[in-house]
């Protein structure tokens, strides 16, 4: 009895507690553990096993960029840049060598030297350092084939911009850390520079001396050091130069020199000969440009286009520095061109190795001609005349003499290609570099808008077309109808819908052509009554209707920046019954882009099959038949001729004086189209900063509109032009003209063959 | 004369030594695997601890003989020994050349050949300290009796915190619990104490060195499964975590797990990461048998406490169980991610000679109360009846 009350007395029963609460302990531990190498045991080992396994990467090559008739725009050129420390271009280099030159030559008397006696010993080896500086930036600009002068003057630049961005980032720290103290101790205090001046990161990192070196020079580069004079000690006596591999992107007609028949050019204008006009920035907005940056979107994006199978993703995945593609097709086809990279396993237990040879990128074909589309850029350039204010373009509410923005398609009307695109302002990749601000801050001109396919504009009388075509389509307006132009469409409201020849000429189509109009030719004269007439019975939900199966409201998916779909109605997409007489006349809630315009007029050309514009030559066609009644569009198609072949017609003809000239002088042409001149809202900007008011009006007026499609004479249309001139009036003045020059430059480059060339034009080389 | 003799013939003696023998044995191996190496033979390290364990049996049967109860006088020169050489350590004008600190902490006295740590010899000074003021006394039966055990542990634990050696300091107050606990402390006191010092323990954090905040940041956020810091705070630890898991049911093997611990550079491999090494090499089934070897041991070590009726030799089997019981499952936690890093070894695998020493001469010790027969007249000591 005392035996088992001994044995199990109460330390025993401690001694239990404490045993069962380590064996618990214990038990957890191993659950742990069991969980760690059953449930997880496989994934952790492949995890060890990675770091048995070293990856390198090879690089791939971007693909290509080329034009319709298989010009290179884009491709990839390998080049290396070559910098050097900051510590060598701010001459800290060459100091700390003199020091060190200086105790290794001293070295017995150095450890017991004043600090004005090492000051001294430095003191006289400095010069010497500072030769073996000299030569190495000789040398390095011999390398270079660049005068040592231009190299001088940019490590000079570069010390300047460093020293002055560290003066502002000191300064800054400065009164940071002053309003902090402040904060903290209730005084003020002074904090001096010295406190506050540490390197900032320029003078941490290295500096490019020399852009873009070729191969061989890149090697010399490397080998440089080889050359060096040596110091006692067997190091050489030059700094270190850095070759960084920056394989450019190369845009070979970025900028290109274009002739130009000024001969066939309006009277005021006209000068003999041809004119060599050096154009910029040539499509620009449709190839984009690269960006070194690689941002978290482009890994995603990248995912989702390489989710295949996982492989793909580790070789395509961005690396810090890869160069990712930035608007325009750089940037939409960015899957297409970047390539993945090749991968060299290397297993370092075994030795082996596993090689996944590099994939380069695909090329990009794309549907533009780049010399059409700088010859159209050329024309489009304020310097020739035609895109600038001028006296006899009337109407414009901008000083003379201001350069017009604008911007014109062109497209093959049997294929839907698209064959030039320009917008205006455009600027090179260069601007885009060293002046970001002129493009991207200019709130009024916007260069980086592509007007083409990018902003919504009200589309104006152009749009009549469409209306007479919808609406005999549709059985609201009968073929042989005839309607009156009274000058207004309320007889007894003159203040409201009123026609453009009444409110500038206080008369009407009915006494300038004795009878009513019917509808060929309401569209000569651009009567606006009739096509209220037509819009109002038409109805706004029929004429809606139109409008989108024209396209407005549908992405096209070019795949080289945003696209303005255009819209329709107000901002829940009602419309009014005054809405729709408005927009009968392309006014009103609606607007669309300079593509819509081509498009459409390309999809009357085609008998009202509407074929989709594409950029991608590689994208298939996408067709509908939009189903307008034969007779609708015998009826438009000859609205359209009258209106540039007949005399009254608005797009017919400039007035100088008593001198009536043809807007269209290209021989061997058959040419169809319609003026358009549409009410735009102002743009003002908010000079002072302070709020909405006072606001300065920059831009007012009315945007000028010319649509025509042309084709050799005796044969149907063959390609549609669209050219739209931001705030420049008259559509017939302005942007008539310029019309008449894309005719001109697809006859240059042999668009329409059979068109005589004026005798100027002999077809001039280009690029 | 009733003084000489011994009995050898005790179970749970040789279950003790046995897993102590074992555990060495393995931790040679397992140092070896570590050391990568395809070399013939043991590796350095490898062989050193070999020089170790054989110095350290030498020094087990040393302290196994002479009983222990002629500790008694000596408890506290053995303790002042100690506290005094903790302070040594901490006398900044101490040169390099005798404290070098490593990973800025000062714990070790360059012996030439030898680095001594004296915090593994004060952790054995302090258990038989604490075992000594405990053994005729019931004092510790009131909250206020706690305090002169407390201060008995908190000067040496402070020595180290301050060297600073956050793992081993962090041994000490469980030891003492547990002692206490085994002593007749009433349980409610206890668990007041253990829940007033959890409560506060948050309040401590801000008291914690960097490098040591860090670990316990990087164990929430791996427990969260926020891997953010996989290539700093939290390298180690995943890199232990998954070298061990690697290792899945039987082990990568010989070849393969030198290969894998050769290129997967986990920090302390051989050292505070050992476990992971020894999980990776045999696997899961490995790691039961370092745990079931463990618990051996102290199991052993439970049963000379429960056979022996001297209060003094209980508690010290007591003290060197419980400390012996912490530190391993510290140590193996931190290898599988559930404790953070704090630089512990595990007792008899890790490399390191004091470590070895220390676990062998605690095992000597034990041995040492093991054999001696119960004195005649002896009563049941800590029977305090059932009102705990």
């Amino acid at each position: 009895m005392a035996e088992s009350s001994n044995r199990f007395g109460m330390f025993h029963r401690r001694l239990a507690l404490l045993l069962c609460l380590t064996a618990l302990g214990f038990v957890v531990l191993s659950a742990r553990l069991a969980v760690l190498t059953t449930v997880k045991g496989d994934d952790l080992r492949a995890d060890a096993e990675k770091a048995l396994v070293t990856t390198q990467w090879t690089p791939t090559a971007r693909g290509r960029i080329l034009d319709a008739k298989g010009r290179i725009l884009a491709h990839d050129m390998p080049s290396y840049d070559v910098a050097v420390d900051f510590e060598v271009i701010s001459g800290e280099w060459a100091r700390r060598q003199a020091s060190r030159a200086a105790r290794t030559a001293n070295r017995a008397a150095w450890a017991d030297a004043e600090r004005s006696a090492r000051e001294r010993l430095i003191e006289e080896v400095t010069p010497a350092a500072e030769a073996d500086l000299r030569g190495f930036w000789k040398r390095l600009a011999e390398i270079a084939q660049t005068p040592l002068e231009e190299i001088d003057q940019r490590a000079a630049d570069i010390l300047r911009d460093v020293q002055t961005r560290a003066a502002t980032v000191w300064e800054r720290e400065r009164e940071r850390r002053e309003a902090e103290l402040r904060a903290k101790t209730g005084k003020d205090v002074t904090v001096s520079l010295g406190q506050v001046a540490r390197p900032v990161r320029e003078q941490r990192r290295p500096h490019v001396m020399v852009r873009g070196v070729t191969d061989e020079q890149a090697f010399a580069f490397r080998r440089m050091l080889d050359a060096a004079p040596v110091s006692s000690d067997g190091t050489p006596r030059w700094p270190q130069v850095r070759v960084i591999d920056t394989t450019r992107r190369v845009y070979p007609f970025e900028s290109m020199t274009v002739p130009i028949n000024l001969a066939t050019f309006p009277s005021p204008e006209r000068r003999a000969g041809m004119q060599e006009v050096a154009v910029q920035g040539v499509a620009t907005h449709i190839l984009g440009w690269m960006r070194s940056r690689v941002f978290k979107e482009d890994e995603d994006r990248r995912r989702t286009l390489a989710s295949d199978d996982g492989e793909a993703m580790s070789r395509g995945q961005y690396f810090e520095g890869d160069s990712v593609g930035q608007a325009g097709a750089e940037e939409g086809y960015e899957g297409t061109l970047r390539g993945l990279r090749g991968r060299v396993l290397t297993h370092l237990d075994t030795g082996e190795r596993e090689e996944t040879p590099s994939a380069a990128g695909r090329d990009l074909r794309l549907t533009i001609d780049i010399a059409l589309q700088a010859r159209v850029q050329a024309v489009m350039s304020p310097d020739l005349g035609l895109a600038k204010v001028r006296e006899w373009h009337k109407g414009s509410l901008l000083p003379v003499g201001t350069p017009l923005n604008g911007a014109a398609a062109v497209l093959d009307v049997p294929t839907g290609r698209i064959l030039a695109m320009v917008t205006t302002p455009s600027f090179t990749r260069e601007q885009l570099r060293d002046e970001p601000k002129v493009i991207f801050k200019d709130r009024v001109d916007q260069p980086w808008v592509n007007r083409a396919i990018g902003a919504p504009y009200p589309p104006g009388s152009i749009v009549k077309a469409l209306m007479l075509s919808g609406a005999i389509t549709s059985g609201t307006h009968r073929i042989d109808r005839t309607i009156e132009c009274t000058g207004h469409l309320y007889p007894d409201r003159a203040d409201i819908f009123r026609c453009w020849i009444y409110k500038q000429f206080h008369t009407t189509h009915q006494a300038q052509l004795g009878h009513p109009l019917e509808g060929p030719e309401a569209l000569m004269v651009s009567c606006n009554v009739f096509f209220y007439t037509v819009a109002r019975d038409l109805g706004p939900a029929v004429l809606a209707s139109w409008y989108r199966r024209f396209g407005v409201g549908q992405r096209w998916d070019l795949g080289i920046g945003p696209e303005a779909v255009g819209t329709l109605g107000g901002p829940k997409g009602e419309i009014s019954k005054g809405d729709a007489i408005h927009m009968g006349i392309g006014q009103g809630p609606v607007s669309w882009t300079p593509l819509h315009a081509a498009d459409a007029y390309a999809t009357l050309a085609r008998g009202g099959l509407r074929i989709t514009p594409r950029i991608n030559a590689d994208a298939p066609a996408r067709a509908e038949d939009l189903r307008i009644d034969p007779s609708a569009l015998a009826a438009v198609a000859e609205g359209l001729r009258l209106a540039v072949n007949e005399r009254r017609g608005t797009g017919h003809h400039l007035q100088f004086g008593e001198v009536l000239e043809p807007i269209f002088n290209a021989p061997g042409v058959d040419v169809w189209g319609k003026t358009g001149t549409a009410e735009a809202p102002e743009i003002a900007i908010d000079p002072d900063g302070a709020g909405p008011r006072p606001k300065e009006v920059v831009r007012e007026g009315d945007h000028s509109w010319f649509v025509v499609t042309v084709g050799p004479s005796g044969r149907p249309p063959r390609y549609s032009i669209a050219v739209m001139m931001e705030y420049a009036g008259s559509g017939g003045r302005v942007s008539g003209p310029i019309c008449n020059q894309i005719i001109h430059a697809l006859i240059a480059e042999g668009y329409l063959p059979g068109a005589a060339q004026p005798p100027e034009a002999a077809n001039g080389g280009h690029g | 004369m009733s003084r000489l003799r011994v009995t050898l013939l005790r179970a749970e003696l040789w279950t003790l030594i046995g897993s102590a023998i074992a555990l060495s044995l393995l931790g040679i191996y397992a140092i070896d695997v570590a050391s990568g190496g395809k070399s013939v033979g043991l590796s350095p390290l490898a062989m050193k601890q070999g020089v170790y364990l054989g110095v350290g049996i030498l020094l087990a049967a040393a302290s196994a003989i002479p009983s222990y109860r002629r500790l008694g006088p000596i408890v506290w020169l053995l303790y002042a020994a100690a506290v005094g050489l903790l302070l040594f350590l901490l006398i900044p004008a101490v040169p390099h050349s005798i404290v070098r600190p490593r990973n800025g902490a000062r714990c070790w006295i360059d012996l030439g050949p030898f680095n001594f740590q004296p915090g593994e010899f004060a952790k054995i000074a302090f258990i038989v300290a604490v075992a000594h003021h405990l053994r005729y006394r019931d004092s510790y039966r009131r909250v206020l009796g706690f305090i002169p055990p407390a201060a008995i542990t908190a000067v040496p634990m402070l020595l180290i915190l301050l060297q600073p050696d956050l793992g081993m300091a962090s041994l000490f107050v469980p030891t003492l619990f547990a002692m206490l606990i085994a002593a007749g402390a009433k349980l409610k006191h206890v668990a007041l104490i253990v829940a007033l010092g959890l409560a506060s323990a948050p309040a401590a954090y801000p008291f914690l060195l960097p490098h040591q905040k860090g670990r316990i940041d990087a164990l929430i956020k791996q427990a969260q499964g926020d891997y953010s810091g996989k290539e700093s705070s939290q390298y180690q630890q995943i890199k232990a975590i998954t070298l061990a898991g690697a290792g899945g049911v039987a082990g990568l093997g010989d070849r393969h797990s030198r290969v894998v611990l050769d290129f997967n550079d986990l920090p302390e491999a051989h050292n505070d990461m050992i476990f992971s090494v020894v999980v990776n090499r045999f696997g899961l089934l490995g790691g039961l048998a370092v745990i079931g070897l463990m618990l051996t041991w102290i199991g052993s070590a439970v049963v000379i406490a429960g056979r022996t009726k001297d209060p003094f030799g209980r508690l010290i089997a007591v003290g060197l169980a419980a400390m012996l019981a912490v530190q391993a499952a510290v140590n193996i936690g931190m290898c599988l991610g559930v404790a953070p890093i704090v630089g512990i070894t595990l007792p008899f695998i890790s490399a390191g000679g004091t470590s070895m020493l220390a676990s062998l001469a605690a095992t000597g010790l034990l041995a040492n109360i093991a054999i001696r027969p119960p004195q005649r007249l002896a009563r049941q000591s800590f029977e305090f009846g059932q009102s705990d």
